[in-house]
């Protein structure tokens, strides 16, 4: 149900966990396949249906009186579905595993992967991307975090939502994933923006710039397809594909035209420091890739493949 | 097929009132039913038929045996039929009363029209009549329509006992709560779908023979408007199952069917039609995947 996250309310993580045993979720199962419409009403529908068939297993997993009156009013609201199949959402609610499509902050997933467990219930922070335009095609990328059996269960599932379902580790890094890309994709706007107001700004057709760009290297995509997995997880600056020092000198003089023209590039600047920085640490005849190495070293991380 | 664990109490007591009142459907009706040769309803059958109404609407029968058994004209007009004494005649009047709700759906707490009704009290009421198939179907629309009444006056009395769960949920008490989902309701239920339909069956199987009786000798266009209704009403119950299969990649089907049919003169009967579509429906799956018959609307 929607307000399932409620249910690390009346947590108390003192009791030891509980789990629901096959028996309780077949009870649970029969009772709403029996009674899905013996109290149908106007007002909430098979709500009363959806609370009697939760009783067995409310029963089992609370035993403090006001957890008891929690879930039973929690359970009690407006509900309906379809009565033959529709026992799979008790399933869902009772227990098994709790897929949260939303994004939100890493350490809340944390809580709530810890605050679920100690009710039986497994959690998986699962954020979506790819937009209206990917929802409509179901070509959405999905970003799992948890454990990664819990993950191999729901795969499936998850691929109704996109056709990209990836585990990325434990629990939160589904959330990061996401904050990663979305930060990358944000940023990336600021850039293109600047390019963009310049090349027109100097004289450049709109249509024919965005053509260009399109079809050049970095509109090819060859960053991600290329350059990160071949260069950057190998540690292969060494190998010159394009210099740095040649690197410099075009983004200088891109950030001299836009001088010329009174367009601010702040971005394009910053950039333009770093690859001055790594002149100087004696970088030019490396490749034009190897100033990535000074971000890692202020980040104290390393970018490389794990395997 | 795994075993399945004991279901709890209320369904197994479900289970064993189901079997008690089937079998007692199935052989009390034809003893009681013996003397008279023309079908009169006694108190004891109507009684049958109004519990048989109450049935196909609670949740005894696993919850939706009621729904997709008894609920339905064909299955109320042959379990009637026994009761009654004349099966086949019951088959015949449930089956011509099932065609205008061929196309029934019920759906969010609606319907248009209370098809089990139609199919307990119309067929009783049409075998004590003397009605032939055809007329009855008028009848079942009839009756039909005033079920609506039943079901709007439970929808609405069963939100009470929501509240009464709330209060049972108020002081912890889960055993209230899965008790006020089921026994007030179907008390409540019992009430008003076994008292009226065994009155209107009892009552109303002397008024409608009588009535009939009387338009043969005085008003015979009466009964033959009964008639020509009757062969009318079927389209709709077939319009509105066509509104749901009618489209896309299916509609071949409906046409080759109708051909068996028709060019056969009848002579390949529904079951020997309904097979062959079984068997393209098997070679439509197996040559274009499961490839959902695309609703209206839906191309993105």
């Amino acid at each position: 149900m929607t307000d399932m996250v409620d249910q690390t309310a009346p947590t108390t993580p003192a009791e030891p966990a509980v789990s629901l045993t096959r028996g309780d979720v077949q009870r649970s199962f029969w009772l709403w396949t029996f009674f899905s419409h013996a109290n149908y009403n106007y007002e909430r529908l098979q709500g009363t249906a959806f609370a009697h068939a939760m009783t067995p297993i409310i029963r089992k997993l609370y035993k403090n009186p006001e957890d008891v009156k929690a879930a039973l009013k929690r359970h009690l609201v407006f509900f309906n579905t379809e009565p033959n199949v529709g026992g799979i959402i008790h399933g869902a609610v009772a227990g098994t595993i709790y897929a949260d499509l939303s994004t939100g902050s890493p350490t809340v997933m944390r809580r709530l992967h810890a605050a679920f467990k100690d009710k039986g219930v497994h959690v998986l922070d699962a954020p979506v991307s790819g937009g209206v335009w990917g929802a409509q095609r179901g070509t959405l990328q999905v970003m799992v975090g948890g454990d990664e059996a819990i993950f191999n269960e729901v795969k499936d599932v998850l691929k109704a939502v996109g056709d990209k379902v990836g585990y990325m580790g434990a629990i939160g890094s589904g959330t990061i994933a996401k904050l990663v890309h979305n930060m990358i994709s944000i940023a990336a706007r600021s850039l293109v923006a600047e390019g963009f107001t310049l090349g027109v700004k100097a004289g450049v057709k709109p249509e024919a710039l965005l053509e260009a760009i399109r079809g050049a290297s970095f509109g090819q995509g060859l960053m991600l397809s290329q350059m990160i997995p071949n260069v950057i997880f190998k540690g292969n600056f060494d190998t010159v594909r394009f210099a740095l020092k040649l690197a410099r000198k075009d983004i200088g003089l891109a950030t001299e035209l836009a001088r010329e023209y009174d367009v601010p590039m702040p971005m394009a600047a910053v950039a333009e420091q770093i690859m001055m920085e790594a002149l100087a640490r004696g970088w030019g005849d490396k490749d034009s890739t190897s100033p990535w190495m000074l971000q890692e070293e202020a980040a104290g991380v390393v970018v490389r493949e794990t395997t | 097929m795994q075993s399945l664990k004991d279901p709890g109490r209320p369904t197994r007591v479900a289970a064993v009132v189901t079997a008690a009142i089937m079998l007692g459907l199935i052989f009390a009706g034809p003893v009681l039913a013996q003397d008279g040769e023309s079908p009169k309803a006694g108190l004891f059958q109507a009684a049958l038929v109004g519990l048989g109404y109450y049935l196909s609407n609670s949740p005894w029968l696993a919850g939706n045996g009621g729904f997709f058994g008894l609920y339905r004209p064909l299955v109320a007009g042959l379990i009637v039929g026994i009761i009654f004494g004349d099966p086949v005649k019951g088959a015949q009047i449930g089956a011509a009363i099932n065609l205008l709700y061929i196309g029934f759906i019920s759906a969010g707490g609606s319907i248009p029209a209370d098809p089990s009704v139609a199919g307990w009290v119309g067929t009783a009421l049409a075998l004590a009549g003397g009605l032939d198939a055809q007329s009855a179907i008028s009848l079942g629309l009839a009756v039909g329509l005033l079920g609506t009444i039943i079901f709007f006056t439970r929808m609405s009395v069963d939100a009470v006992f929501a509240h009464w769960a709330d209060a049972r949920a108020e002081v912890g008490d889960i055993g209230g709560v899965a008790r006020m989902n089921w026994l007030p309701p179907q008390v409540f239920l019992f009430i008003i779908t076994f008292f009226p339909a065994t009155i209107a069956v009892y009552l109303g199987a002397g008024v409608v023979s009588d009535a009939i009786t009387w338009l043969n000798t005085n008003a015979p266009w009466v009964l033959r408007g009964f008639q020509i209704a009757g062969g009318l009403l079927p389209a709709i119950g077939i319009a509105m199952n066509m509104r749901f299969i009618f489209r896309g990649t299916v509609i071949p089907y409906f046409f080759i069917g109708y051909l068996i049919s028709v060019a056969s003169a009848g002579a390949v009967n529904i079951v020997a039609i309904a097979i062959i579509g079984a068997a393209l429906a098997v070679l439509h799956v197996t040559f274009l995947g499961a490839r959902p018959m695309q609703p209206r609307g839906a191309e993105a």
